[in-house]
């Protein structure tokens, strides 16, 4: 299951991040919020997955650049509350490769770029833009895209109100093997379950179990 | 009409002052002042940051009717939630709700992760230290307060804190390294404890905003680790901040325990005058009569080694007198072992009554608060002893007195504080104990030679 590891991020990085990040911010501060979040459960999740300690560093590096590509996404296209049209589906969906690109274009972040441009494909070969299926899928790319959507799912959006822990675990589930990787989805099952035991213990060994 | 009325009830109705002057007002140990900056104010921010502050005033249960009721399903953020569940858990495990303090810290957790946002990491780790150190669990209080200690200042800069967070990783770290400074005081090294202490104290230096609370807990524990070890270069370090701190009526416990500690620093140098005049400075200070106790037996205590008798009696008479006015049962656990001080002055007196005091502060004991240091003070099964001993030597019984002063000398040994070991020691000379007690106490008298201890020994003075 592990690729070969990434070398560590040079420190020259964290200036690029952080003005690539108060560029996000200006234009979507939901996403700049998502974002960060996702870094750090990304960070998490490799770490649970006991990845080198270089590669917890880019899973955090890439988690918080996955959706950078949405800088470019118009307003009108990210904030609308009701059903996208096909047209602007795809201008969505075009975040992920916009993302890369703009990562390719800076040397210091260019070995991000392809964990960035991969965080949307599934396991199954449904997923875009490149279709690709299982293992050809990076591993850093599914670990960004179980926190992305486990993030995703427990945040109040305009659109739509945030599942519970246990909800969003129970999503995470139904998906594994298909949509995301069967062992990101049990190490977040795991990490999850091991820090919240006290407060939801009962309905967690329901996800787990189930 | 109906709407002049309503303009002018707005423009009569106190205005909430801007939550700057509160935030202020709680890094620079206002506490109260804090409070009223907050006053009127509806804000969620508002809420975090007054139960912050009645925390810090000890008042858990406001704390927690200041809470918010905020839930994921609100819309808050993530950042809002997790600090308000980990403040809940603060103030549930004050009230020894440990169970709920623990459901209230595992709920915070994913919005802790997703906050992305290192200083609420760290509160996070270091409540859930401060839990298990209540609950006893001191090995697992140990290692979350170290990996509080590991937490780089973020070098991935944009995980750090978004501006105007209450409580900066820097503070946090601070007060994890004061939790391992108390651990190392409770396993007995004084030493690591001081060390642990200068750490916490450069780690405030390192914030970008002051926290005068926690820094005056740190100077208490530095003062305090000073008189232990009898280290001149950190009563000195502690004496020059003093001086140029800015205290404020809410920090008045801890100026009164630095005081106090400086005082027996002062003594140990041999500057009795210096001394008795700081424990009078404590007695002053003291926000309870408990506490000011305390300061009435060391100057009776002094008194009487440097064989000020009239004065000795006086103290002594005052401090029962005080002794007899306290709940013990209501006052926390820490102040209680001014009872065990108190039975060694009155033993020789009247052996009767120091039995009556000893038994009194193992009643009080029993409703010490988890948060209270002084049950857990290896150093208090050395005071117990030697008011034990005392009590012996009152009765004319040599053998029990030499037991019970042995055993003092043996937990003070253990517990680093030498300078309470060659006490013992000494008294276990004079007894005919050994050689090697008589040895053990000139010894360590000789470190200080000016002191009452040299005088009480017989050891030349300066």
């Amino acid at each position: 299951m592990r690729d070969k590891p990434f070398v560590s991020p040079p420190p020259s990085v964290n200036a690029y991040v952080v003005e690539l990040l108060e560029r996000l911010n200006a234009h979507d501060p939901a996403t700049h919020d998502h974002c960060r979040s996702v870094g750090a459960w990304s960070g998490l999740l490799a770490k649970a997955l006991r990845l080198e300690p270089g590669d917890v560093k880019v899973a955090v590096l890439a988690g918080t650049l996955h959706d950078i590509g949405k800088a470019a996404t118009p307003l009108e296209i990210l904030l609308k509350s009701g059903p996208l049209t096909e047209r602007e589906w795809e201008r969505m969906r075009a975040h992920a490769g916009d993302g890369a690109a703009m990562l390719t274009e800076i040397p210091a972040l260019r070995f991000v770029a392809p964990i960035v441009r991969w965080h949307h494909e599934l396991v199954d070969g449904r997923g875009y833009p490149d279709g690709l299926a299982g293992e050809r899928i990076p591993l850093l790319s599914r670990i960004v895209a179980v926190s992305d959507a486990f993030h995703a799912m427990i945040t109040t959006r305009p659109y739509r109100e945030a599942s519970t822990v246990v909800e969003a675990l129970g999503e995470l589930r139904s998906g594994r093997g298909t949509q995301f990787d069967a062992a990101v989805v049990d190490a977040m099952l795991e990490l999850v379950a091991a820090k919240t035991q006290r407060a939801t213990s009962a309905p967690l060994r329901d996800v787990r179990a189930s | 009409m109906g709407n002049d009325v309503g303009r002018e009830v707005a423009r009569l109705r106190p205005r909430a002052k801007p939550i700057e002057d509160a935030v202020l007002a709680f890094q620079s140990a206002r506490l109260h002042e804090c409070l009223g900056a907050l006053h009127g104010n509806a804000t969620v921010a508002a809420a975090l940051l007054r139960a912050r502050t009645l925390l810090r005033l000890n008042r858990p249960d406001a704390a927690l009717e200041s809470l918010p009721a905020l839930e994921s399903e609100d819309g808050a953020p993530h950042a809002t939630i997790a600090e308000t569940r980990i403040l809940r858990a603060a103030a549930l495990a004050r009230t020894s709700r440990y169970a709920q303090a623990h459901d209230a810290l595992a709920a915070a957790w994913v919005h802790v992760v997703s906050a992305a946002n290192v200083a609420l990491e760290a509160e996070f780790e270091y409540y859930d230290a401060l839990l298990a150190w209540m609950e006893g669990r001191f090995p697992a209080a140990e290692a979350a307060a170290r990996a509080i200690d590991a937490l780089p200042i973020p070098e991935q800069t944009w995980l750090a804190p978004p501006p105007g967070y209450a409580v900066s990783l820097a503070v946090t770290k601070a007060r994890a390294l004061e939790m391992r400074a108390f651990e190392a005081a409770r396993t007995g090294r004084p030493l690591e404890q001081a060390r642990l202490v200068r750490r916490g104290l450069a780690a405030l230096r390192e914030a970008a905003a002051p926290d005068r609370f926690v820094e005056a807990s740190l100077l208490r524990n530095l003062a305090i680790s000073a008189r232990e070890t009898g280290c001149a270069g950190d009563a000195e370090t502690v004496g020059k901040r003093v001086e140029a701190f800015e205290w404020t009526p809410d920090l008045g416990e801890q100026r009164y325990h630095i005081e106090r500690a400086l005082g027996w620093c002062r003594a140990l140098a041999g500057d009795h005058v210096g001394a008795l005049r700081r424990f009078r400075e404590a007695s002053k200070l003291a926000v309870t009569p408990a506490w000011q106790l305390f300061a009435v037996i060391d100057r009776a205590y002094l008194a009487e080694e440097l064989d000020q008798h009239i004065s000795a009696e006086e103290e002594v008479t005052h401090a029962l007198e005080l002794a007899a006015s306290i709940d013990w049962n209501a006052t926390g656990g820490e102040e209680s072992s001014a009872l065990l001080l108190l039975a060694q002055l009155v033993a020789k007196r009247d052996s009767n009554a120091a039995t009556r005091l000893l038994e009194r502060f193992r009643e009080a004991r029993k409703h010490a608060s988890a948060l209270a240091f002084a049950p857990l003070d290896p150093r208090l099964r050395g005071s117990e002893s030697y008011a034990r001993a005392q009590i012996a030597l009152g009765r004319g019984d040599r053998f029990g007195a030499i037991a019970f002063f042995a055993d003092a000398f043996e937990a003070w040994n253990d517990a680093g504080s030498k300078w309470r070991a060659a006490l013992a020691a000494s008294d276990l000379a004079r007894l005919g104990a050994g050689e090697a007690f008589a040895r053990f106490a000139d010894r360590e008298i000789r470190k200080r030679p000016s002191s009452w201890l040299a005088l009480r020994r017989g050891i030349a003075g300066p």
